[in-house]
C-alpha cells in the first residue's frame, strides 16, 4: 500500500475534483434565476445549510495554517478555534432569525440588501457593498495561492508533472472552482460544500486518532515532551502571550457573526424552524474539522523537539509533513482532499457574495435598481473574479506580495468590525440609526486601513482586527444614540420583535 | 370596530415600546463592558512592555518560537487579562440575552443564559487561577493529555460554549422561534403580499 501513496493520493483529489465538476452541472439546471444564484431560492434543507456553514468557516487556514500556527507558536492558536461553539451560537442567537425574516420578507439575495433593508439607507447598501468586495479580494487571492500550491506539491513528486508551474497549478484548481461556481451558483456552491463538510469531518476525526497514536504515551507524552523543551509552549497562552490569544478569542467569536460568506448562508434555508438543527450540525461538523488543526500542529512540534523528525522549513508545512510521514495511504488520499475540500468551500462562497455585490448590490446603491438579466451578469462578474485573483495571486507570488497583504487586511477582521455592529446589534436593536451604520462601516475601513498601512506597534501582540472591532461597535452604539431615531418600516419592525 | 381597533393600535404601541424599553437597558450594559474592554486595552498600552511578550525564535528550531519567562511577561498585565477576558464573557452573555425576544425571557431563557455565562467565567477563572499556581510553583499537573490550565482551556471554554447550543436547541420552542412567532411570522408574510411587498 505504501507504494502507492502517491497514485492513492492523486486518485483521491482527482476523485474530488469530478463530483465538484459533477456537482456544478446538476445545480445548472436548478439555477434559473438571480436567487436561485444567489440564495439557493431560500429551499435548502437542514444538513445542507449546517455542513455548508460550517465548511465555508473551516477555510484553508484551518487545515494548513491552523496546523503551522500550533507548531510555530504552541496552545496560542487554539483560541481561535474554541471559541467557535460560543461564535455559531452568537450568529444563530443574534442573526439567523431575524435575517431569514427580512430576507423573505423583502426578497434579498445578499447582505447588502439586508443592511439597506434594516437602516433604509442606499449608502449602508454601497458601503457594507465596497467592504465585501475588499475582503473577497484578499481572501481569493490567498485561498487561489494555497490550492495552487497544494496541487504543485502534489504533483511535482510525481515523475509526469515533476516540473509542472505554478501557474498551470492555479488555472487547473481555479478552472475547477469556478466551472461549478459559474454553472451552479449558490446551489452548486451549498452542495459542493455538504461533500465538502463531510469530508473535512472524516479527515479532522482520522487525523485526530492517528496523531494521537504517534506517542506511546498518547497526548501526555507530547505535553511532557513540549513542557521539557519550553513551558509556555503548551501551557494555555501558547508563545504568544495572554492578550495576543484573548484578542483573538474576541476576534474570532464575535467576528464569527459578522462574516458575510456565512450569514448569506442563513438566509437559505426552506423553514425557519430548521434553525434549531443547523445550530448543532454545524457546531459539530466544526468541532470535528478543527482536531486536526489540534492534534498535528501539537504532535509535529513534538516530534520535531524530541528529535523524531527533522524541523519543517516553514510552519505551514506541518500538516503536508505530518501526513507524510504518520498517516496510512488512505487517510492522506482523504486529507488532502479535505484540504482541497476546505479552501474551495469558503473560496466559492466567497465567488458568490463578491458577484452579488458587484452586480446587484452596487448598482441598486448607485441607480436605485437592479441590472437588467442578472443571472447572466451573475455569471460573468463570477468569472471576472476569479481572473482578477488569480492575477493578485500569481503577482504576491511571484512579484510583491505586499498587495495581497493589504487586501488581507480586509479579511475577517474588516468583515467583523464592519458588520457586527451593523448586523449583530443592529438587528436586534431598534433605536440603531443609519448614521451609526455608516459611521461603524466607515471607521472599521479605515481603523484597519491603518492599522496595516503604518504598521504600528500595538503591544502584546493584540490584534488590530479586535480594536477595530471593539471601536466600531463602540462608534456604532454612541452615535446612535446621539442621533435622532427614525422610524423604522413596519415589516422590518415586526421582523425583529418576532 | 373603528374603536377597538384605535385601542389595539394603542395597544401595540405601548408593546413595541415596552420591547423597545427593554433592549435599552440591555444595549447599555453591552456599552458599559465595550467600554471597560476599551479601558483595558489603554491600560495595556501603558504599561511597560517587557521583551519578549509575545515571546521569540526558538534557541536550535528554525520556524518556531518559544515563550520564554512566562511569569516576566504576564505579571505586568495579569489583572487587565482577568478583567478584560471576564467582561469579554459577561458581554457575550449579554447580547446572547439580547437575541432573546423581550416577551420570550422567561425563567428558562434567563436560566440558560446565566447558566451558560457562569460556566465560561469558571472555566475563565479557573484557567487563570491554575496558571497562576502554575507560574509560582512551577510544579506541572496534568489532565487528560495536557497541563491543567490548558486542559481547562482546551475542554472547558469549548464544553462551555457548547450550553447555549445545547441551550438552543432545548429552549427553541420556549424561547427562541415559539409556536406563536411562527403563525405571528406567517401572518406577516401574508400580510406583506397582501400589501404588494411594499418597503
Amino acid at each position: 500500500m505504501e507504494a502507492f501513496r502517491q497514485p492513492i493520493i492523486l486518485g483521491s483529489l482527482v476523485v474530488y475534483l469530478v463530483l465538484c465538476i459533477g456537482v456544478g452541472i446538476w445545480a445548472m439546471r436548478r439555477t434559473k434565476s438571480a436567487g436561485d444564484f444567489f440564495v439557493a431560492g431560500r429551499s435548502l434543507g437542514p444538513a445542507v445549510v449546517g455542513l455548508a456553514i460550517f465548511s465555508s468557516t473551516m477555510s484553508g487556514f484551518g487545515f494548513v495554517g491552523g496546523p503551522g500556527l500550533v507548531y510555530s507558536t504552541g496552545i496560542s492558536s487554539l483560541w481561535m478555534c474554541l471559541t467557535s461553539p460560543l461564535g455559531f451560537a452568537l450568529g444563530f442567537y443574534l442573526v439567523a432569525k431575524r435575517i431569514r425574516i427580512i430576507a423573505e420578507l423583502r426578497d434579498t439575495v445578499s447582505l447588502p440588501d439586508i443592511v439597506a433593508a434594516r437602516y433604509d439607507s442606499e449608502l449602508a447598501r454601497f458601503l457594507t457593498a465596497i467592504t465585501i468586495i475588499l475582503g473577497v479580494m484578499g481572501y481569493m487571492a490567498t485561498q487561489i495561492l494555497a490550492m495552487a500550491i497544494v496541487l504543485k506539491t502534489l504533483l511535482s513528486s510525481t515523475v509526469i508533472f515533476a516540473d509542472i508551474s505554478l501557474i498551470t497549478c492555479a488555472l487547473v484548481s481555479t478552472a475547477v472552482l469556478l466551472f461549478y461556481s459559474v454553472t451552479g451558483g449558490i446551489i452548486a456552491s451549498v452542495y459542493t460544500d455538504l461533500v465538502q463538510g463531510a469530508v473535512m469531518v472524516v479527515a479532522g476525526f482520522l487525523v485526530f486518532i492517528t496523531a494521537i497514536s504517534v506517542f506511546d504515551g498518547g497526548m501526555q507524552e507530547a505535553s511532557t515532551v513540549l513542557f521539557a523543551d519550553d513551558p509556555e509552549a503548551i501551557m494555555p497562552f501558547g508563545t504568544a502571550g495572554a492578550l495576543t490569544c484573548i484578542s483573538w478569542f474576541f476576534l474570532f467569536g464575535m467576528g464569527l457573526a459578522g462574516q458575510p460568506h456565512i450569514i448569506t448562508k442563513m438566509m437559505m434555508n426552506k423553514n425557519l424552524a430548521d434553525n434549531r438543527s443547523i445550530l448543532p450540525l454545524s457546531v459539530l461538523g466544526y468541532v470535528m474539522a478543527a482536531l486536526l488543526w489540534i492534534s498535528v500542529g501539537l504532535i509535529m512540534r513534538s516530534v520535531v523537539v524530541a528529535g523524531m523528525e527533522n524541523p519543517l522549513a516553514a510552519p505551514d508545512q506541518a500538516a503536508a509533513a505530518f501526513l507524510s510521514v504518520f498517516a496510512h495511504p488512505l487517510l492522506a488520499g482523504v486529507v488532502f482532499a479535505g484540504l482541497f475540500a476546505a479552501i474551495m468551500s469558503t473560496a466559492d462562497s466567497f465567488l458568490n457574495i463578491g458577484a452579488a455585490a458587484i452586480i446587484h448590490d452596487i448598482p441598486r446603491a448607485l441607480r436605485g435598481r437592479a441590472l437588467e438579466n442578472e443571472l447572466f451578469w451573475a455569471r460573468t462578474a463570477t468569472i471576472g473574479l476569479c481572473v482578477i485573483a488569480i492575477a493578485f495571486a500569481l503577482y504576491s507570488y511571484y512579484i510583491n506580495n505586499r498587495l495581497v497583504a493589504l487586501l488581507g487586511a480586509f479579511g475577517w477582521g474588516t468583515f467583523a468590525a464592519a458588520i457586527v455592529p451593523i448586523v449583530v446589534l443592529g438587528l436586534n436593536w431598534q433605536r440603531a440609526t443609519k448614521q451609526a451604520a455608516v459611521a461603524a462601516v466607515a471607521s472599521s475601513l479605515l481603523i484597519n486601513f491603518f492599522i496595516e498601512v503604518s504598521t504600528v506597534n500595538i503591544p502584546y501582540g493584540m490584534s488590530g482586527g479586535f480594536l477595530a472591532l471593539v471601536t466600531s461597535m463602540i462608534i456604532f452604539i454612541v452615535v446612535s444614540l446621539l442621533t435622532p431615531e427614525t422610524e423604522l418600516k413596519p415589516d422590518i419592525r415586526a421582523a425583529m420583535e418576532i | 370596530m373603528c374603536g377597538r381597533i384605535t385601542n389595539k393600535s394603542a395597544k401595540s404601541e405601548r408593546i413595541s415600546k415596552k420591547l423597545s424599553k427593554g433592549k435599552m437597558k440591555l444595549i447599555y450594559i453591552v456599552l458599559g463592558l465595550l467600554l471597560m474592554i476599551g479601558a483595558c486595552v489603554v491600560g495595556v498600552f501603558l504599561v511597560e512592555e517587557p521583551a519578549a511578550s509575545t515571546g521569540m525564535p526558538h534557541a536550535t528550531i528554525e520556524a518556531m518560537r518559544s515563550g520564554g519567562d512566562g511569569l516576566a511577561r504576564f505579571a505586568p498585565v495579569n489583572t487587565i487579562t482577568l478583567v478584560m477576558q471576564s467582561a469579554i464573557f459577561v458581554m457575550f452573555g449579554a447580547l446572547l440575552y439580547m437575541g432573546i425576544s423581550v416577551r420570550h425571557r422567561t425563567r428558562q431563557c434567563k436560566f440558560w443564559i446565566t447558566a451558560g455565562t457562569f460556566a465560561l467565567l469558571f472555566v475563565w477563572w479557573a484557567i487563570y487561577g491554575t496558571y497562576s499556581d502554575y507560574l509560582a510553583s512551577g510544579e506541572l499537573r496534568m489532565f487528560l493529555g495536557f497541563p491543567v490550565p490548558t486542559a481547562f482551556t482546551i475542554y472547558g471554554l469549548w464544553l462551555a460554549g457548547f450550553v447555549f447550543v445545547i441551550a438552543y436547541v432545548v429552549g427553541f420552542r420556549s424561547f427562541v422561534f415559539t409556536k406563536q412567532d411562527e403563525i405571528a411570522y406567517h401572518e406577516l408574510l401574508e400580510k406583506h403580499k397582501r400589501d404588494g411587498g411594499a418597503d
